[in-house]
């Protein structure tokens, strides 16, 4: 129970926070109407152009697939990268290193307390929208609902590991900001973020399938019809890559903390 | 003009400091340049299967990265002091720029450098020369792009010293000041084609983010004079309210007595 409730505590004292203040939770709602108006306006005068349909995907299934990509972005749990690399450089790392918690747990629950509320307004909100103005696209339910669910969880999961692992660098790195920089454009990409994933040319539908940075946003293609297919392995890569990253975090942070030791934090 | 001499010295300064951490000063320049590759990449690709996008062109997309960037680059090398406007006011380090008799805002901008920006701007030059010779500019259109890129760096600079100011007015300004900067650099980075209608009456005249890249493209493809001045009012327009913007501003500031010292 205690175990369970120590990170529920750190998410709600940092999701208050940003309840506190509404303006964070406009600018977000605006930021993402103005992206989403930007690229279903650009597609829509693709599909336009293809007939209605490419590659046998239709621009509502297209508008979708977009639609959950930004909503997982304003869960922002990329940001844990720069909450563990400002820690290292102002030496508090130090600190959190000596009290009886995890200090990369604790990370993960303040990045995921900082942007939750942000995803779970928006998401409801934008949902709504979606079904009034897009329309409810061709789903198998009983496959969507429980997959889209372990792929977001599964997938920020990934997503936390990698950029801690990251942030984590900065013990041995002067400036991890280009690691970040081309790994997070390599999750965007993948993710669906400005090309959907229905025009990716095949290497890049190859690269988002088999690689880490892909399977980070694999909730964007539950919408897609091959998803009914593939979706057990693809959770299944999802699991795989946890695991290995995850053991790699684990190598590194202790790595990190006898360095931290030597030269004092 | 002592003005001037004291924002080259600064800048001189904050370079020679950003040198001194060699390894960081290289990989962040070459990191940068990647990170943008991969926006041509991605755009190139996606003009080059769909072709023409409302009169844009796969290879305009090197004209769009070509204006953005270099503009960006230049405010973010030589003036991100604006940038760090709100860590400042929450800090209260603003302080020590008020405390001496130079011209504040020359004073704050030229504070601090981006040495990533080095790598945007190399980007945006590199983009702009590929631009250049694909499309085969005559001797006044590389004059004009020239201005250009001096007009999207002043919307840039102008644009986003406002966004900073805003932290004056508010208690945790940081975040909203970001913010609002996120979505005035956003739409710079798609595809040109893709604004029409009222998107691009928004992204021009409220939010300038299409004046950054996507009208230059537009306007050394097809120059009109008329086009040109009203681009120039608009630069005008938005620089001066901007320092307008900063100065007024500046009176909601409250010092919290945290003392420091800046060359």
């Amino acid at each position: 129970m205690k175990k369970i409730k120590f990170p529920l505590t750190v998410i709600k004292i940092f999701m208050k926070n940003q309840m506190q203040n509404r303006t964070y939770i406009l600018l977000d709602i605006f930021n993402m109407i103005s992206r989403c108006l930007i690229v279903f306006l650009l597609y829509a005068y693709v599909f336009n152009l293809s007939g209605g349909s490419i590659n046998g995907v239709s621009y509502e299934t297209t508008l979708w697939s977009m639609f959950i990509y930004f909503c997982i972005m304003t869960l922002n749990t990329r940001k844990i990268y720069m909450l563990i690399m400002n820690d290292v450089k102002n030496g508090n790392v130090e600190m959190f290193i000596n009290k009886p918690v995890n200090y990369v747990l604790l990370s993960f629950y303040k990045a995921l307390g900082q942007g939750i509320y942000s995803f779970v307004v928006i998401s409801l909100l934008g949902s709504i929208a979606m079904v009034l103005f897009v329309g409810i696209p061709v789903l198998n339910l009983a496959i969507f609902i429980p997959t889209i669910f372990i792929t977001i969880i599964l997938g920020q999961l990934l997503g936390l590991i990698m950029y801690s692992i990251i942030g984590i660098l900065s013990f041995f790195m002067q400036d991890v900001r280009p690691i970040y920089w081309i790994t997070d454009k390599f999750v965007m990409v993948l993710g669906g973020s400005y090309l959907p994933i229905a025009l990716f040319p095949p290497f890049m539908k190859a690269l988002a399938y088999i690689s880490p940075f892909g399977a980070v946003n694999f909730a964007s293609s539950t919408v897609y019809d091959f998803w009914n297919n593939e979706f057990i392995i693809r959770i299944a890569m999802q699991v795989g890559w946890i695991i290995l990253f995850g053991l790699l975090l684990v190598f590194v942070f202790d790595k990190a903390k006898k360095k931290a030791m030597i030269n004092g934090g | 003009m002592r003005n001037i001499k004291l924002a080259i010295l600064n800048i001189k300064k904050n370079f020679q400091n950003a040198k001194e951490l060699k390894s960081a000063f290289i990989t962040s320049i070459i990191g940068m340049c990647l990170n943008n590759t991969a926006f041509i990449v991605l755009w190139f690709n996606f003009g080059a299967m769909i072709g023409n996008l409302n009169g844009w062109g796969p290879f305009d997309i090197f004209g769009l990265y070509g204006f953005s960037t270099t503009s960006y680059g230049i405010v973010c090398t030589f003036f991100y002091g604006i940038y760090n406007l709100p860590t400042y006011i929450s800090s209260g380090n603003f302080d020590k720029y008020l405390l001496t008799p130079k011209n504040i805002l020359m004073k704050v901008a030229t504070s601090s450098i981006s040495t990533s920006a080095i790598g945007d701007l190399l980007f945006g030059l590199i983009c702009f020369g590929i631009f250049a010779i694909v499309s085969e500019f005559t001797f006044l259109q590389i004059m004009i792009s020239l201005l250009l890129i001096v007009i999207s760096t002043i919307i840039f600079f102008a644009f986003s010293l406002i966004c900073m100011s805003i932290s004056f007015y508010l208690m945790d300004g940081e975040n909203i000041s970001s913010g609002i900067y996120q979505m005035f650099l956003t739409p710079s980075l798609y595809h040109g084609g893709a604004f029409t209608g009222v998107l691009r009456i928004i992204f021009v005249f409220i939010i300038p983010s299409l004046l950054l890249g996507a009208i230059p493209v537009e306007l050394v493809k097809n120059m009109t004079l008329l086009n040109l001045v009203m681009i120039l009012c608009l630069t005008i327009f938005w620089f001066v309210l901007s320092i307008l913007f900063f100065y007024k501003s500046l009176k909601k500031y409250e010092s919290n007595n945290f003392f420091g010292f800046s060359g």
